[in-house]
């Protein structure tokens, strides 16, 4: 009997308006986040794919060493600098927005290193042949992104489920705020801090369904790119 | 006709902590074919690449005579690389990099498909031809640009006996229009057949320098010499 109580509580959960609004959010604040961290990610590539100084190599390491830190720093810096004076006025705190930079900010490192690396890659395929038949740095690298595109967009998709899937920076900064800056993993964080066990599990369910539909999506793109 | 072509000065390579060529001082004419010769890890595909300006040289220098300054060189390489491509994009690509506009790029795409006859294999995707059709296609996209000098690194290594004489009369009738070729080769046959001076390196250093006659007879030095009479050869096959 119990598990039917816990099973319908389930299905009525899914009828929930708020559920999808928060899941939406959730997908909306990561997809923006991500489209901004591969664009930096990529500018960063492109800086570092021919770069062979000291401190090409020096910023190439620090990338890496990036993808580690915690969210929660990231988190903390953000929070910093949006209630610094420079935002008093602008009433930007407490909005998706700081949320969506920070998010950001942490998915940057974890897209540059991840685009590098496929650049790299191709560079090391097909580098020689485009400058011997005279490409320009910007030629090679337009048809270094053409050439490994399934590669970027399994990258894009990786850094999206990364962004989705971290509760640190989304909930220093935004504070989880019912109707405002709720995304599901802060409201699985609170459901579970005050022992609404059923819907955090229900909703622990959603993301990683979405963390699944991402990864198949990956796989897809992967054997595609192979054959 | 040209006066000179290509003036090596003292031209050194380090790579890797190694010296790779050590002081090369040579120059080539402006016309007919050079072979660059000698046994593996001589340094003659290094030469090539260094004088295409895909590798730095450590010291001295290479002077190209005023008329070839400006003019494209075109590379192609032992084992050539194609974009994920169709056959003619890929012609077409290499074209609109050297500025030929989009039109313009597609016929002189489909003449060069002609003349290699590729014209089948167009619309396939580069990376699955097969190795004779490769080299053929590398040669096609080299050519398609109209190159004053053309840079060849054994263009018949991967072709039948039939295809590499076809591939040794594309090369002269290029040669004919007044490209300067230089050629990597370890077939001293094609050598004898195609070159007008041969080039031989050994470990980076060069031993032999003078008329393609002169090497097969008389190359004047005991390495050449043992290279020519068995190093690695048959003597059949340089007659």
């Amino acid at each position: 009997m119990n598990w039917l109580s816990h099973i319908s509580d389930f299905a009525l959960l899914f009828f929930d308006a708020t559920l999808w609004e928060v899941t939406g959010r959730s997908l909306f604040v990561s997809l923006m986040a991500t489209l901004i961290s591969m664009n930096l990610g990529l500018i960063l590539a492109r800086c570092l794919l021919q770069a062979h100084s000291r401190w090409a190599k020096f910023f190439d390491a620090l990338l890496g060493a990036f993808v580690a830190i915690p969210a929660v720093v990231i988190g903390l810096l953000a929070l910093l600098f949006f209630t610094s004076s420079i935002f008093k006025e602008s009433q930007i705190t407490l909005t998706i927005v700081p949320m969506m930079l920070a998010q950001a900010l942490l998915l940057t490192p974890l897209a540059a290193t991840l685009c590098l690396g496929a650049l790299r890659t191709h560079f090391k395929l097909i580098g020689e042949e485009l400058v011997s038949l005279g490409a320009s740095n910007s030629a090679m690298f337009n048809v270094l992104i053409r050439e490994c595109w399934p590669t970027l967009i399994a990258t894009s998709i990786l850094v999206l489920s990364r962004g989705i899937a971290e509760v640190g920076t989304v909930l220093i900064i935004g504070g989880n705020v019912e109707g405002r800056t709720q995304v599901l993993t802060t409201l699985i964080a609170e459901k579970a801090r005050i022992g609404i066990y059923e819907q955090a599990i229900a909703l622990s369910l959603i993301l990683i369904i979405i963390a699944l539909i991402l990864s198949l999506v990956v796989r897809t793109l992967q054997k595609r790119f192979e054959t | 006709m040209r006066a000179a072509s290509v003036q090596f000065s003292n031209i050194t390579v380090d790579l890797r902590g190694a010296t790779r060529l050590h002081g090369l001082t040579h120059t080539l004419s402006g016309t007919g074919i050079t072979a660059l010769v000698g046994s593996n890890g001589a340094g003659k595909s290094l030469l090539l690449k260094v004088l295409h300006g895909l590798i730095p040289i450590t010291r001295g220098q290479v002077r190209w005579a005023k008329d070839l300054a400006g003019e494209r060189r075109a590379l192609m390489r032992q084992q050539p690389d194609f974009l994920r491509r169709s056959v003619q994009e890929n012609l077409v690509f290499a074209l609109e990099i050297n500025g030929w506009k989009s039109n313009q790029a597609r016929l002189r795409s489909e003449e060069m498909l002609d003349w290699m006859q590729l014209e089948q294999s167009a619309n396939l995707m580069a990376n699955t031809l097969s190795p004779g059709e490769r080299s053929r296609l590398a040669m096609a996209r080299a050519l398609a640009i109209e190159p004053a000098v053309l840079l060849l690194d054994e263009p018949t290594a991967s072709l039948d006996p039939e295809s590499a004489l076809a591939m040794e009369s594309v090369i002269s009738f290029v040669q004919d229009r007044g490209t300067k070729v230089i050629l990597v080769s370890h077939s001293l046959g094609q050598v004898r057949r195609l070159a007008s001076d041969v080039l031989m390196l050994d470990q980076g250093q060069s031993i032999f320098f003078g008329p393609t006659d002169k090497f097969f007879s008389n190359p004047g030095n005991p390495r050449a010499s043992a290279f020519l009479h068995g190093a690695g050869f048959s003597l059949d096959e340089a007659v």
